[in-house]
């Protein structure tokens, strides 16, 4: 009870200084702490505690136990683990290839149409994909996918080609069958940012080239591209994060299992199946910690590659 | 003369005892319980409170439904809080495992439970699936999925063949035979015998038994796995599987059209039929036992009392009434056709009634005795992962028609490469 004196002095202690903090900063603290708050709660404690787990054996339940770097030693060890980061590699480098230089070529052209009406109505539609329920596209895909009525089969027998065994053989349409339906989501999303670059570009550079005698393709590779490179380090960068964490598109088309021969089985789905499906949170934990890491280097190899980051 | 009376004392208490298994009621218990499944388990719960409230007038049983994962996923995230997990919880045949290796659920076994003393009138094999390595109880046994072969009566008959299902029964006893027959039913691209082979060679692994019983040894590379791959593959090299995915859209449209003759599945298939798969096709569909060995099931649901809960003596109340006594389990099996694992609920009328959708055929006598005939089931936490890494091994085999022998033997070996930590992992847990 000694205390309330000092306290009660406003030229001195921590509660004054306090008092006059909120006094000045209360109001935006508050209105900025539901999205910290939440970030803690959701995003801060979970990555922090799924590195504590990394270094533990645990199936959920029971004690947790301590067993230092063995989680991220079996990764190197661990044939699944190899054999889901080619999978996902593969998937992402052959997906995003075509998949950005077709929106980058989409936007281009886009980009040209006069109409406002009708650039909004394709607009939309290439976007619509990105914004459709997953179940709703995996239902849709199957039928396509369909090994006796697939619409995909339907076609091809009916110019005389044989049908495809999406699911089954040696396993090797499982990927193309995932990557076909990826594309086909992140298509539109792509071409929507790429589109924002292109409008932000000044059209009395195209107009001066033209006038120059420009060809289109020269106008696309030398004006458009250079212009363009932060958007597309930007949506490289994402695709990499999207690529390396693909989940959705092998879960609903191949399973947890991921198919035959295990040619979908993606490192997110493995992921996923080593913590919910089995058990193992510290495993799964190291797991999402490699995965991480993986992001990181090739970011920053785009980042390299563009010339971003380097001293000047 | 007082030695009689002793001993004739001694065995009225026995009789009274052995008679009257809900002699344990105490209608003093009170207090609210809260039990946890999917639909339409809901339906099953509902229609038995009645006759729990007559022994319990006192316990309140508070029910709550979600989606079948998201049940279990909770029931292992509030495992995992440690707090949030119901006072009952319905566990599916194909989770158990999962259950096996951890503590959070209560040894049923034990006091107060004594859950041991009902053993006998269960099926066995539904016993051992909720039976962990280290002999615990995890759970009580509700309903089982005996497995037949449905089939098309009317497709069977047009291609020749035997249709009554005694003829069936007695002439489509063998995989051979199976398969000859489904020579004469197939039309390419047209009508065939079945979905997929993939399906033929897992029925028997629906049992999950990929480990041989008390040293749990890996038990893939078995003669009679190999004997029903060779099956497997001779039934996709003669043309007669359709080579769809078994659930997807697909093969509900061809079941739908009847271009599939059979569908080797749990009786609750039969619900599926009626249901929403083919109601128009009433009348045209048999059952008959699976060729060659009969004793298999697919599916069926538990259910356990978590450590977590403040009302152990309550949940075991409703436990016990729900899964180990014929009125109820029965007033389930009428309502939502869970197959009761209880084996005294077949003593029923109601096991011998004619099914107007199977033209009129017992069915649930057939399902009553394949029940009875099927073997123990090894369960362990490793099933799951198993299932994932051999079922992609099988489709290679068999698409790319490999050599049977080889094949399984290095499935098996990949399989155990893949599992290797948490297998050695699960038998230092046994020691």
């Amino acid at each position: 009870m000694a205390q309330p004196s000092v306290a009660a002095n406003p030229r001195r202690g921590m509660g004054s200084r306090i008092r006059r903090f909120v006094r000045r900063y209360g109001v935006p603290y508050t209105y900025i702490a539901p999205f910290y708050i939440l970030f803690l709660v959701f995003g801060a404690f979970p990555i922090l505690f799924s590195f504590y787990l990394s270094f533990h054996d645990w199936d959920g339940i029971s004690e947790a136990f301590f067993v230092g770097f063995e989680n991220y030693a079996f990764l190197f060890t661990d044939p699944v683990f190899w054999q889901s980061m080619y999978n996902t590699l593969f998937i992402a480098v052959v997906a995003h290839v075509p998949m950005l230089l077709t929106a980058l070529v989409l936007a281009f052209l886009v980009d040209l149409i006069k109409n406002r009406r009708l650039q909004e109505i394709v607009r939309t539609g290439y976007f619509l994909p990105a914004v459709t329920s997953s179940v709703a596209v995996a239902m849709v895909f199957s039928t396509l996918y369909g090994t006796r009525y697939g619409f995909i089969n339907w076609i091809l027998t009916s110019i005389g080609l044989s049908p495809i065994d999406w699911w089954g053989g040696t396993g090797f349409w499982v990927k193309p069958a995932i990557i076909i339906l990826f594309i086909w989501r992140w298509l539109g999303w792509n071409m929507i940012i790429y589109l924002a670059g292109l409008q932000g570009i000044d059209h009395s550079l195209y107009e001066a080239a033209a006038i120059d005698g420009a060809t289109k393709s020269q106008i696309f590779l030398r004006i458009t591209v250079p212009l363009l490179i932060p958007v597309i380090l930007f949506t490289l960068i994402q695709s990499t994060i999207g690529g390396i964490t693909i989940f959705d598109e092998p879960f609903v088309l191949a399973g947890t299992s991921g198919g035959t021969g295990k040619a979908g089985l993606t490192l997110a789905l493995n992921l996923y199946n080593e913590a919910f499906g089995y058990g193992n949170f510290g495993y799964a934990s190291a797991f999402a910690y490699a995965i991480t890491a993986l992001i990181m280097i090739i970011s920053l190899v785009n980042l390299r590659l563009f010339g971003f980051g380097r001293a000047r | 003369m007082k030695r009689t009376v002793t001993a004739l004392l001694v065995l009225l208490t026995l009789v009274v005892g052995l008679g009257a298994p809900a002699a344990a009621a105490n209608p003093q218990l009170s207090g609210e319980i809260v039990v946890w499944g999917w639909p339409a388990a809901d339906q099953a719960y509902e229609s038995v409170l009645a006759g729990f409230h007559k022994l319990y007038p006192n316990i309140k049983v508070k029910i709550e439904m979600m989606p079948t994962e998201d049940q279990h996923t909770k029931l292992l995230t509030s495992m995992a809080a440690g707090s949030g997990a119901p006072d009952v919880a319905m566990i599916e045949a194909a989770w158990v495992g999962q259950f096996t290796a951890r503590g959070g659920l209560v040894d049923l076994l034990q006091p107060p439970f004594d859950a041991g003393r009902h053993k006998a009138d269960f099926v066995p094999y539904k016993w051992s699936q909720a039976t962990t390595p280290d002999g615990r109880l995890i759970a009580m046994p509700w309903d089982i999925g005996p497995a037949t072969m449905f089939y098309r009566a009317d497709i069977f008959q047009e291609a020749g063949l035997p249709y009554e299902p005694e003829d069936v029964r007695e002439h489509i006893d063998t995989w051979e035979a199976y398969i000859a027959a489904g020579k004469k039913v197939t039309i390419p691209n047209e009508r065939f015998m079945y979905t997929d082979s993939n399906i033929l060679f897992n029925l028997y692994f629906n049992q999950h038994n990929y480990f041989t019983k008390d040293d749990y040894e890996p038990a893939i590379n078995t003669p009679e796995n190999l004997y029903m791959l060779k099956v497997a593959q001779s039934a996709r090299q003669a043309g007669i599987d359709a080579n769809v995915a078994q659930w997807g859209p697909e093969w509900q449209a061809m079941l739908g059209n009847g271009s599939l003759a059979t569908e080797f599945l749990g009786s609750w298939f039969g619900g599926f039929l009626k249901g929403w798969i083919a109601p128009e096709a009433a009348g045209k569909w048999r059952v008959a036992p699976i060729p060659h060995n009969m004793g298999v099931n697919w599916g069926g649901s538990f259910l356990a009392i978590p450590e977590q809960s403040q009302n152990k003596e309550l949940a075991w109340a409703f436990v016990e009434y729900a899964m180990a006594t014929s009125e109820a389990q029965n007033k389930m099996f009428e309502v939502v056709d869970y197959f009761p694992a209880y084996t005294p609920a077949f003593d029923d009328p109601m096991y011998a009634m004619s099914d107007p959708y199977f033209g009129g055929q017992q069915t649930r006598q057939l399902w009553v005795e394949v029940a009875n005939q099927t073997p123990e089931i090894v369960v362990t936490p490793l099933d799951r992962q198993v299932a994932n890494s051999l079922g992609s091994e099988i489709t290679r085999i068999i698409d790319q028609n490999l050599d049977p022998e080889k094949g399984l033997r290095d499935a098996e070996e990949k399989v155990m490469r893949e599992i290797r930590r948490d297998y050695q992992r699960f038998i230092r847990s046994l020691k």
